[in-house]
């Protein structure tokens, strides 16, 4: 028997109202995250990950309902607003744009200091400080006592991400939410904020829920994959196993789309058609429109998650019962 | 194409609230009002201030006199109507030479920068940095009054605010790809200027500008009623409330219907700017703020 | 934060850059656009003397580079000539009614920030609910009233109909003379306070009530709809998201982080406030018959007094650069980012 994850979510919908109408951003999506572990969401822009992760961290947009299923955190529902405050603490959040998620007009060193008052209800400005120093070091911050007093456009992005990953990172959280952390950065910074993370995750036993849309990151990183497409998880394994043998047409897809050195490609791919209208998702599956080993079983009934192999489950009527 | 999708999206947003549409109705009447009220007037003879009608002074709002009669008899609502097309001249006037001189100055110092460039906006800043109406009062005072002093008095405190909205708005238009390709490909910069930076610059200094003459009318009406606008007896509405106010104690109405001219009238253009800034074109809601002063 | 002496020395120098170039524009202006200056500066009525003095004082006989030098000269040193209509030198003039004016723009803007802005959050966080569009058309409607005809509406409605408050005047004068009141400052409800004098306190509040109010009804207006404009914003920017996400309390996220960020573009923008105070102040204290710089700008205006205009569009120029140069410095000290 394994013991309980440290994160559950049940057949979570989520919506998006807006002018034209009611976006149905994520749909009955379900996984579980293990204490100490990483997990990657994968899927394009708009596939429902990014929601996924602000739902989960409590800072969806106003105009974003929670339509049903559970966030289970250590055996609380999140939706619910007491249990929420219970483990705030627990839960933390990083961004894709570090310039855009710090407060131009407060140094590093006041934001840090308020989440630090906040969940450790420290409030000796020494005891603070110290901590806040001690994060930066640990984060590779050169001269952590100026960076206190930096205000973000003094940084690069580069420190920034690992200014405010210190942050996060100050209240010793459980669960890392790192929404595509490195996107806006360098290549070479890429590496070395993913390096950091994979660090970080051993030292202080943190499990990471690493949202990207780039499968090779998902990859180096190991632990689990999770594929999204338009706001539906369509495959979940170990990312060996994924890499080796992806199951899903989309996964697929998007393994051909990474441009590789080894193999002799002369023409970088890409997958053919556009994402339907997520007002109003096809009854099928969705990604019907654009899968090139469609069956007239795909247009009509959506399929639901199988598993295939120990520890890889997809959600395709190619491998459902009876087809394999 | 798209301009036209943008305006009829922009026009539906409008319609869709109600007080946008009586805002466009107001606006609308004010303009009809400006042009045909020679010809709706009751009584023309007092509207123009030819006629005097001593016996008649300071008679109350009635049937015959709707905003009743001033200290020399005269009707009040003709002169309130006629006083319309006053004011929609010096909105135009106002308007349309500080465009003439505003966009020119903002394209040549956005295109070409440099020294002219550079030299003009420093400009620009120097007439910014009076206080709004304060060149006007001066100017109006320096000229004397009359119509034709007091647009011009306007407009020259006006140009600056189209310089520089059109400066930022070509400074970030010379810097796109598509400028960038059409002077690889060779058009000359008279083309450039006309295909590409013009149409694209001017389009929300020119919404911009047709919004403001809530405010034209407004400054006018101000400095008219302190004594450097319109001459007597021309039915210009702040002079017609700079009028009333001697008498006020005893005729409320005279200086009291024209204002309410002035607020309704000013009101219909700015609820119709506030329901623009609302929709969603984040360039024209850029140039609103700055022209709130907001520094972008 | 402190300001960078650096930031200070350049803004310093801007600041003498912009009054040169205001005294420049006003020269031409004064001087140079119209035929004959010096009948302009004698006044309507003048004798041939008087306009051969005018001619002399400002100067014209000589040629326009020393005129301009000289022009400086006498603002420098003060001469800035007679006022025909009170018959006192300009300068003296205006310093003795510039306290009125300040008195009244304080309390106006005061009145102004501290409804302004609460209505503007109030509006930016019920956003197209009906109390945003009960504000909003509200405060498009305040910016649309001519400032003097609401001075006359409400002098008469409040002072003259309802007899509720007093209507002119900065404060009576039996209670000046049963109270043998000596103003120091010039600042009334300051004197009053500093001398114990709690009948002209009274009095010179209820005195300021109705043009304070009327006053700020404008600006009132403009920083409620720019406080929506900012503070809606500022609400969907990712860094409030981020706070959220940290976990902060809603409280905290929004009155310290919020409103700071609200704040910022919104005293940038306070300059331009205060100019259309100014101005407004030339219409509203000629009806109030309050004696500031605004009255006596707009009595001069009104009798053609052509040197006193011109002291005053000058003063009030440079105090508009000033005012704006100081919000700037302001501005740099909440936002570190903003830069010369």
């Amino acid at each position: 028997m394994m013991s309980e994850p440290l994160l559950r979510i049940e057949n979570l919908s989520i919506e998006y109202v807006v002018q034209e109408g009611t976006i149905k951003a994520v749909r009955n999506a379900s996984f579980d995250i293990n204490e100490g572990e990483i997990v990657c969401l994968v899927g394009e822009s708009g596939s429902g990950k990014s929601t996924i992760g602000l739902a989960i961290a409590g800072a969806l947009p106003e105009n974003a309902i929670i339509r049903g299923g559970k966030i289970i955190f250590q055996d609380h529902d999140l939706i619910n607003q007491r249990a929420r405050t219970c483990s705030k603490k627990e839960i933390m959040m990083i961004f894709q744009d570090p310039a855009a998620s710090i407060n131009p007009l407060f140094t590093i060193g006041e934001i840090m200091s308020d989440v630090i008052k906040t969940h450790l209800k420290v409030h000796n400005p020494n005891a603070i400080k110290d901590l806040a120093l001690r994060m930066l070091r640990r984060v590779g911050l050169p001269d952590p006592e100026r960076m206190l007093r930096s205000y973000p456009h003094e940084l690069s992005g580069g420190m920034l991400q690992r200014a405010v990953i210190a942050t996060a990172l100050s209240v010793n959280p459980k669960l890392l939410i790192a929404d595509e952390p490195t996107t806006m950065l360098d290549v070479t910074l890429q590496a070395q904020i993913l390096e950091l993370l994979l660090n970080l995750k051993n030292d202080f036993g943190l499990s990471i829920l690493l949202i990207t849309h780039n499968l090779g990151i998902a990859a180096e990183m190991g632990g689990r994959i999770i594929v999204m497409y338009c706001g539906e998880i369509v495959e979940e394994a170990s990312s060996n196993e994924l890499i080796r043998n992806p199951l899903h047409p989309y996964t697929k897809g998007l393994l051909e789309c990474i441009p590789r050195t080894s193999i002799r490609y002369s023409k970088l791919k890409h997958i053919p058609g556009i994402m339907p209208d997520l007002r109003n998702p096809p009854s099928g599956c969705v990604f019907y429109g654009r899968c090139s080993e469609a069956i007239q079983k795909c247009r009509m009934i959506k399929p639901s998650m199988v598993q295939v192999y120990e520890n890889h489950t997809v959600a395709c009527h190619l491998y459902s019962r009876g087809m394999r | 194409m798209k301009q036209l999708e943008e305006t009829r999206m922009v026009l539906n947003l409008i319609i869709r609230k109600p007080i946008s549409l009586i805002a466009l109705i107001i606006v609308f009447g004010f303009v009809i009002v400006g042009f045909l009220a020679p010809y709706l007037v009751p009584y023309p003879e007092d509207a123009w201030g030819l006629a005097y009608n001593v016996e008649n002074r300071f008679s109350p709002p009635s049937l015959q006199h709707l905003f009743g009669t001033d200290a020399l008899g005269r009707d009040v609502f003709s002169r309130v109507l006629l006083g319309a097309r006053f004011s929609l001249m010096i909105a135009v006037g106002v308007i349309g030479i500080a465009l003439i001189i505003g966009i020119p100055v903002g394209v040549i110092a956005g295109y070409y920068g440099g020294k002219i460039g550079n030299f003009l906006m420093r400009v620009t800043d120097m007439f910014l940095a009076f206080p709004p109406l304060l060149l006007a009062i001066v100017l109006a005072a320096t000229l004397g009054r009359g119509l034709l002093n007091l647009i011009i008095a306007l407009a020259i405190s006006w140009w600056p605010w189209y310089s520089r909205l059109v400066f930022i708005q070509t400074n970030t238009i010379k810097n796109m790809p598509y400028v960038d390709s059409a002077k690889i490909a060779g058009l000359s910069t008279f083309r450039i200027l006309y295909k590409h930076i013009i149409p694209n610059a001017l389009t929300p200094t020119i919404v911009q500008a047709a919004l403001d003459m809530g405010s034209a009318i407004l400054e006018a009406a101000g400095l008219s009623f302190i004594g450097v606008g319109v001459k007597p007896p021309t039915p210009e509405w702040g002079l017609l409330v700079s009028e009333g106010w001697q008498s006020i104690n005893v005729a409320w109405w005279i200086a009291f219907f024209p204002g309410l001219a002035i607020l309704v009238t000013v009101t219909g253009f700015n609820l119709l700017a506030d329901a623009l800034r609302e929709s969603a074109d984040p360039r024209l809601r850029r140039t609103i703020l700055m022209r709130l002063g907001i520094k972008q | 934060m402190p300001v960078s002496k650096e930031y200070l020395f350049k803004r310093t120098i801007l600041l003498a850059f912009v009054v040169f170039g205001v005294i420049f524009i006003t020269f031409m202006i004064t001087r140079v656009i119209p035929a004959r200056p010096e009948l302009l500066w004698a006044g309507p009525h003048a004798t041939l003397e008087q306009i051969e003095e005018a001619r002399r004082q400002l100067h014209l006989d000589k040629h326009i580079y020393l005129q301009f030098i000289l022009y400086l000269q006498d603002l420098i040193f003060g001469n800035w000539g007679i006022s025909w209509r009170t018959r006192a030198p300009i300068l003296s003039d205006i310093i003795s009614s510039l306290t009125a004016t300040l008195e009244l723009i304080i309390i106006a803007f005061i009145i102004a920030v501290m409804a302004g802005i609460p209505l503007g959050i109030l509006a930016a966080i019920k956003k197209h609910g009906w109390i945003d569009d009960v504000i909003r058309v509200l405060t498009v409607i305040g910016a649309s009233v001519p400032v003097f005809w609401l001075a006359l509406i409400v002098q008469l409605a409040f002072g003259m109909w309802l007899g509720l408050l007093p209507s002119a005047k900065r404060v009576d004068e039996w209670v000046v003379i049963t109270t043998s009141f000596k103003p120091i400052t010039g600042f009334y409800i300051i004197d009053s306070m500093l001398q114990g004098n709690l009948l002209v306190l009274v009095n010179s509040i209820q005195h300021i009530i109705l043009p304070a109010i009327v006053l700020a009804a404008y600006p009132l207006c403009l920083s409620a709809r720019m406080t929506r404009a900012v503070m809606i914003e500022v609400l969907s920017e990712q860094h409030v998201r981020s706070l959220m996400a940290w976990g902060l309390p809603q409280r905290l996220i929004f009155f310290k982080y919020c409103l700071k960020n609200t704040l910022a573009p919104l005293i940038a923008s306070l300059g331009l406030s205060f100019g259309y105070m100014i101005i407004g102040a030339f219409m509203v204290e000629l009806v109030f018959v309050w004696p500031g710089i605004g009255f006596y700008a707009a009595m001069s205006l009104l009798s053609f007094d052509y040197p006193a205009v011109t002291g005053c569009v000058i003063i009030v120029a440079i105090f508009y650069c000033i005012i704006n140069t100081l919000i700037d410095i302001i501005h740099s000290v909440i936002d570190p980012r903003v830069k010369l």
